[in-house]
């Protein structure tokens, strides 16, 4: 495959991908690749279909219909639970997956201290899992599924339930193996940490890509304008109706009015005017650029997740 | 089998870590033992009864002779017999009405005098602390005073011929022809004869395994053994894949490339060594109270005893995945494996012995093949019965376990399948 005029090898195929449950449809016709060396993400809200696909691209779900192709010799897979034993300590528990990917001790003394190391975690590696917080525990869990020299790590929602300074510790583990040429198949609805980290993006919504594309791509094709928001106080749905009177595109998130704007310059003090006209108190007003949150609105009419 | 091997290993770690397993696989077929030896079967089960019994001696016999004085010195040899003396019938029947005293005796003022020439007369009164209390003393009473009556009327009988020879001059040694015997030794086997006309042979042959204490706590100790390898199987069975599924371990061990057949390895590993511990720990618990239990590695009969234990284990594993299939969550597949487990050691002859069943139950008990392993292990730990006896016995064992491991391992395909294939 090309990508930017460089040629990147394909280690994931996807092609035309459905999964019924009985008679629930959760994937429809879905197709898509994953690159060496680079970070694809499935982006959507709870439900869209992302878990079902990282589990048939593990191969622990069939697919009802199409075709998954693997050119690999093995894949990490991080579930959303966390899969381990509580009854055992952490370096025990990473001891065992270590044992069913074949790897040696030596390799394991290395680069398993090497990760609990940078998610800090080395320090509990002998306490009993049962005693780690909530958040200890997914750091090891992601410690884990991020041991194994594979050629694909699916990494689905590796970073809920972390705070925001282990995240940063995650996110800097994956970009890593984004660095030595591995793929990486991430699912989540932060946006922030999609933005940071993708090389591409499939929006999913309803068990169907709805769309792909880098970041840049994605905002430039669905939202080119940019966004300014107005902060009410008060009536909401007032303010809403005075800027479409005026003829501006709105829509709401939380107790924030958006407008897209070709022109922000122009616009914030028209914007300013109306509202002050028609008594609706503004308390600040930004002009952002667009997010993929944005994108999946304008795409859906939803927003991505509720958070 | 590498992958085998590690889940074996860690989920043998991680259980032996956890309360729970320890206590329902170790401590409680161990703590049965316990029960059986002190309190089921307390230590005076097989040491025999002693009965207190109180007498009051109004004889005054006869020249110089009294027949009180002589059953009162009877009753004291006897081992199982306390006598009390008493001066007075009314404090006699006081005790006794108090069941002070298991049995009372009144002898009368003319027992010797009316004994020796026609019919003595003698008073015996029954007391007890329970209606079977009351019962075994009668018996036991009845019992002794058959024995002395009878011995008694033979020593008449003897005393007669003694004084009918005495006074019978020639006449006695008249020889009766055609049976070459004479006239006083046919009056000697008439009188003998009625005095006791038939010799009873009285013999215990009681169960070998149950024909004292220590043989009792014996098989109890095997019971133990086949109870917590029935709940503790059949739990294991139907929780083994569902608790992997639940803790998310399933999906992340499935694409590490672990294939339903290691799990199935691995997870009957594990819990085998659970049980094998558990088994070990509850024979010389047997061993520690004085249990009748014959082992000894240097038998090649004997290893048949840990050979029918894995049977039993096996089977009882088999059992469990096929109830896999009809549980939904680990918390149902535990508690439907326990109860049915439970359910099962107590009316398959497993933990109590199948004379102990009303006739249906102990119908299924006999075709219950778990039972079959563990009659095998009695046969060689209690009965000390000899190989080539249970050889027709084993074929049966080994072909049924075989039967019901095809049926769990297709039971467990399908129940993995169900889960991961579940959304």
């Amino acid at each position: 495959m090309v990508v930017l005029g460089v040629v990147m090898e394909v280690v994931l195929s996807v092609t035309n991908v459905v999964k019924r449950f009985g008679d629930v449809v959760v994937l429809k016709d879905v197709s898509i690749n994953v690159l060496k060396g680079s970070i694809t993400t499935l982006l959507g809200p709870n439900g869209s279909g992302k878990t079902t696909l990282m589990r048939i691209i593990a191969g622990i779900l069939k697919p009802t219909f199409g075709e998954v192709v693997f050119r690999g010799k093995a894949i990490s897979y991080l579930p959303q639970e966390l899969g381990l034993f509580k009854e055992l300590s952490g370096w025990d528990n990473m001891m065992f997956y270590a044992k069913l990917y074949g790897l040696d001790k030596e390799y394991v003394l290395g680069r398993g201290k090497e990760l609990l190391e940078k998610l800090g975690i080395l320090s509990y590696a002998k306490d009993v899992v049962g005693k780690y917080s909530g958040g200890m525990a997914k750091k090891l869990s992601v410690a884990i599924a991020l041991l194994p020299d594979a050629d694909l790590y699916i990494l689905d929602e590796p970073t809920t339930g972390l705070d925001p300074q282990s995240r940063r510790a995650v996110w800097s583990l994956i970009e890593d193996l984004r660095k030595s040429g591995k793929a990486v198949l991430l699912s989540t609805h932060y946006m922030e940490e999609a933005e940071k980290l993708s090389s591409y993006v499939y929006l999913m919504h309803r068990g169907s890509i709805i769309a792909k594309g880098t970041v840049e791509d994605l905002k430039k094709r669905y939202v080119p304008r940019s966004v300014i928001e107005a902060s009410i106080h008060g009536d909401l749905r007032k303010a809403v109706e005075v800027l479409e009177e005026e003829k501006f595109e709105v829509f709401t998130h939380r107790e924030v009015v958006k407008v897209y704007s070709d022109n922000p310059k122009e616009d914030v003090p028209k914007i300013a005017l109306a509202l002050h006209k028609n008594g609706v108190y503004v308390k600040t007003l930004n002009v952002v650029e667009p997010t993929l949150e944005d994108v999946f609105i304008k795409l859906t009419g939803e927003r991505l997740s509720t958070e | 089998m590498r992958r085998a091997l590690a889940i074996a290993e860690t989920d043998f770690k991680s259980m032996i870590r956890e309360k729970i397993v320890v206590f329902w696989a170790i401590i409680w077929p161990a703590l049965w033992v316990v029960l059986v030896a002190f309190i089921f079967i307390p230590p005076e089960v097989g040491s025999g009864l002693t009965f207190v019994i109180g007498v009051v001696n109004y004889d005054k016999g006869f020249v110089n002779n009294s027949l009180g004085v002589t059953l009162i010195d009877v009753l004291k040899n006897i081992t199982y017999f306390r006598v009390l003396t008493y001066n007075s019938s009314e404090d006699l029947l006081t005790d006794l009405e108090k069941a002070r005293l298991d049995i009372g005796i009144v002898i009368p003022e003319n027992f010797t005098i009316e004994t020796f020439s026609g019919t003595g007369k003698l008073y015996v009164y029954i007391s007890g602390g329970d209606p079977q209390r009351i019962q075994i003393n009668k018996g036991f009473a009845q019992g002794f005073f058959y024995q002395f009556v009878r011995k008694l009327a033979i020593e008449k009988a003897k005393t007669y011929i003694k004084y009918f020879t005495m006074y019978s001059g020639n006449y006695t040694n008249i020889v009766i022809p055609g049976l070459n015997i004479s006239m006083i030794d046919i009056v000697n086997r008439s009188l003998v004869g009625l005095a006791n006309p038939m010799d009873i042979v009285f013999e215990e042959k009681t169960p070998r395994a149950l024909s004292d204490r220590l043989a009792i706590i014996g098989w109890y100790t095997i019971g133990a053994i086949g109870m917590a390898m029935l709940y503790s199987g059949i739990s294991a069975g139907a929780m083994a894949v569902v608790v992997e599924r639940e803790s998310g371990r399933l999906d992340r061990m499935i694409a590490s490339g672990v294939k339903a057949f290691d799990l199935f390895v691995g997870k009957t590993i594990s819990e085998g060594l659970i049980l094998a511990i558990s088994s070990i720990v509850v024979i010389l618990m047997g061993w520690a109270l004085n249990a009748r239990i014959i082992w000894s590695p240097l038998n090649p009969r004997d290893w048949l005893v840990p050979l029918n234990l894995l049977f039993a284990y096996l089977m009882s594993m088999s059992i469990g995945f096929i109830l896999s299939l009809a549980t939904r969550s680990s918390r149902s597949a535990g508690t439907l494996g326990t109860v049915i487990g439970l359910l099962l050691s107590f009316t398959t002859g497993v933990w109590m012995p199948k004379s102990f069943l009303p006739q249906p139950i102990r119908a299924f008990a006999d075709a219950f093949p778990v039972t079959w392993a563990l009659d095998i292990v009695r046969a060689v730990m209690i009965y000390n019965e000899e190989a080539p006896n249970l050889i027709l016995k084993q074929l049966q064992v080994v072909i049924v376990t075989a039967t019901l491991m095809m049926m769990g391992i297709a039971a467990y395909r399908k129940t993995i399948s169900r889960y991961v294939e579940s959304a």
